[in-house]
């Protein structure tokens, strides 16, 4: 299947987090961005609110993102409440850029789940880590940030299109 | 909005979009402190609503709708946890808005880093004292060393302000640490010791 990493236009990489979608056509199971773009204005601006949170490196904070321990220790999920429903983006995580960059993280987001509690579904990040481990998923995630090296904030896109570098430690 | 962001430059920040976008982020901001406060404090919405007189489900409203609130309802809800509030202006060289906001949290963890000043001189005396941090390294073996770390989170470059070495020892006098650091660097050069 060929899977693909996109960033989300307007959400910018820090200095050691970035954030991406993974998408594939034939996987109905990848919905993660599909749900984010079809989200009211209002859960928009919230998830890329709790989004920035994170990528600028704020203390975990469980009512907008938590991860899990042990064998699920890759994975993540970015969650929010509407109407007493329960929502979650989930993703794992991973370093894009293990040699030149080891401290960078990405979370990349697969996909969306609902409930009306907040018990988490195991059969869900057990595919995760099922995905995460796939060579065309870990080739198509490094190629998006192989490809920002230079960019953590504001650098050149490849999704998007090229841009300045906008790197303010160079300024 | 959403038609905004797709509309956007790439290389802009969602919050670029529109006032609202901007005000949804800076008060998501505002609220994130405030349920922090509220966790560590402890302090249970039931409980606050109790202060503010109103109805819990009021309290809930509004600490889910960023985009609705009030500078009055800032300042009733910080008051209420015990905490005060400021109107930050700050250029930061992005004009354009290409990474958004600063987050209020910064604002304020750099206010405690300070020394927590209420006024111009308690800023200027508390710089006086935490701004400036020698760092000697003494050689004890003659031998290539790689540059030492400070810590994980600090580019020892960013804030050099002096630098001299010998055959001895090496020193730099790095900006905006607390305390003086020295560091000893064993026979292997594998060990170092802070002190």
């Amino acid at each position: 299947m060929a899977y693909s990493a996109t960033l989300i236009r307007g959400v910018q990489s820090s200095l050691r987090r970035g954030l991406a979608f993974l998408e594939c056509q034939e996987d109905r199971f990848l919905d993660a961005r599909q749900v984010f773009d079809g989200l009211t204005d209002k859960w928009g601006e919230r998830l890329r609110s709790q989004f920035d949170y994170w990528l600028g490196g704020g203390a975990p904070f469980d009512k907008y993102f938590h991860g899990w321990q042990g064998e699920y220790k890759e994975c993540f999920a970015f969650k929010w409440k509407d109407a007493g429903t329960y929502h979650r983006l989930y993703g794992f995580l991973v370093n894009p850029r293990p040699e030149s960059d080891p401290r960078f993280r990405v979370c990349v987001l697969v996909c969306h789940d609902w409930k009306n509690d907040e018990s988490t579904d195991f059969t869900i990040l057990n595919k995760i880590n099922r995905l995460r481990a796939k060579e065309e998923v870990i080739q198509a995630v490094h190629k998006l940030f192989q490809a920002t090296e230079r960019g953590t904030r504001g650098a050149s896109n490849p999704t998007f299109g090229a841009g300045a570098s906008l790197d303010r430690r160079k300024r | 909005m959403e038609q905004a962001i797709q509309h956007l430059e790439p290389e802009h920040h969602w919050t670029a979009a529109s006032d609202d976008a901007f005000l949804h982020r800076i008060t998501f901001d505002f609220l994130t402190q405030l349920e922090k406060k509220m966790e560590s404090t402890p302090i249970s919405q039931a409980e606050l609503a109790e202060k503010l007189d109103v109805t819990e489900s009021a309290v809930s409203r509004v600490l889910n709708n960023p985009e609705n609130l009030t500078l009055r309802t800032i300042v009733r809800y910080a008051r209420a946890v015990g905490v005060k509030v400021g109107l930050v202006a700050y250029d930061d060289d992005d004009p354009e808005d290409f990474y958004g906001p600063v987050n209020s949290e910064i604002f304020s963890m750099c206010w405690q880093k300070a020394g927590r000043p209420h006024d111009y001189w308690e800023l200027a005396n508390n710089f006086q004292v935490i701004s400036v941090t020698t760092i000697s390294v003494h050689w004890i073996a003659t031998q290539q060393l790689s540059f030492p770390m400070v810590s994980n989170d600090l580019d020892p470059w960013g804030d050099v302000i002096s630098l001299s070495w010998s055959k001895a020892s090496f020193e730099f006098t790095y900006a905006e640490c607390e305390v003086p650091v020295s560091l000893l660097i064993d026979k292997t050069g594998s060990n170092a010791i802070y002190a």
